[in-house]
């Protein structure tokens, strides 16, 4: 794969054209992660507020009635609902691992089974979620849909 | 839909083979066809139960599983006294029988677990070497 950097001062926005052959997994893995790193979602940070990007996201989870947003090493919340956002985020790669949380499918490295049917995810820092079997369709569909496209 | 029908079907089935050999041992010769149809009921209602007490998600599995053993027992139970079937089986053994085609289920459900996540990684591994 080739990259090619252009500047033009006449642009308003950074634009990016993705040209291929015929449609593959890797050009729809591109697409998707450029879409989710121009999606930003609005989080509270030490009284003020900032724009964090879909992509850099690890989990979101509901707890109280508060949604938290985990990033690699930190944490922020946000007021957007958890429903909410896993049906936004769902067409970048977010999946409900177990009821209250939402994962980005592109930070899980593995899944093992724990004594009783339960689950445990392993994430790209080393963080472990619970995955509860309900949810392991959507799991499994969600990394289906990228090996497909 | 079509997991939950293909589960009732299942388990009347796999009650209905239990059922015929606990008649067996007590040297019964026939089932009733309204059995198979009660049975068909119970199994009906049990299941719809499950997916209420399936969105009681819990940390705990081992919860998770009673809460499913006693809403299975308990609709046995009534359906005992509903359906009239304490005249020919002891209750003990409709504990027995529900308890044994839940174990029988868990079982058939941790073999599909493994299955999915032997999947999931497979489909994880490919995923990060591209």
């Amino acid at each position: 794969m080739k990259i090619r950097l252009e500047q033009d001062s006449s642009l308003a926005d950074i634009e990016v054209v993705i040209k291929y052959a015929k449609p593959c997994a890797e050009v729809n893995k591109l697409t998707a992660l450029f879409k989710s790193a121009t999606t930003n979602i609005k989080c509270a940070s030490d009284g003020g507020e900032r724009l964090v990007a879909a992509s850099d996201i690890f989990y979101f989870e509901s707890v109280d009635k508060r949604t938290f947003v985990y990033m690699e090493r930190s944490v922020y919340r946000t007021d957007a609902p958890l429903y909410r956002l896993c049906e936004e985020l769902e067409p970048l790669g977010f999946v409900q691992i177990n009821k209250a949380c939402v994962l980005n499918i592109n930070m899980l490295v593995s899944i093992k089974r724990l004594p009783g049917s339960r689950m445990e995810a392993t994430l790209r820092n080393g963080e472990r979620l619970y995955v509860t079997r309900r949810y392991l369709d959507g799991i499994k569909r969600e990394l289906k849909r990228g090996a497909r496209e | 839909m079509k997991r939950i029908i293909t589960n009732i079907l299942a388990t009347t089935g796999l009650a209905l083979v239990i059922l015929a050999i606990i008649a067996s041992v007590y040297e019964a010769e026939f089932l009733l066809i309204s059995a198979i149809f009660q049975t068909l009921a119970a199994n009906t209602v049990i299941h719809l139960g499950l997916l209420l007490t399936r969105k009681l998600e819990s940390k705990y599995a081992m919860l998770e599983a009673t809460v499913d053993i006693v809403w299975t027992v308990f609709v046995l139970i009534v359906s005992g006294a509903v359906f009239s079937w304490y005249s020919s089986t002891p209750i003990i053994i409709l504990i027995v029988m529900g308890a044994s085609i839940y174990l029988i289920g868990m079982w058939l459900s941790m073999v599909r677990i493994r299955e999915d996540i032997a999947e999931i990684n497979k489909l994880l591994q490919r995923r990060n070497r591209e």
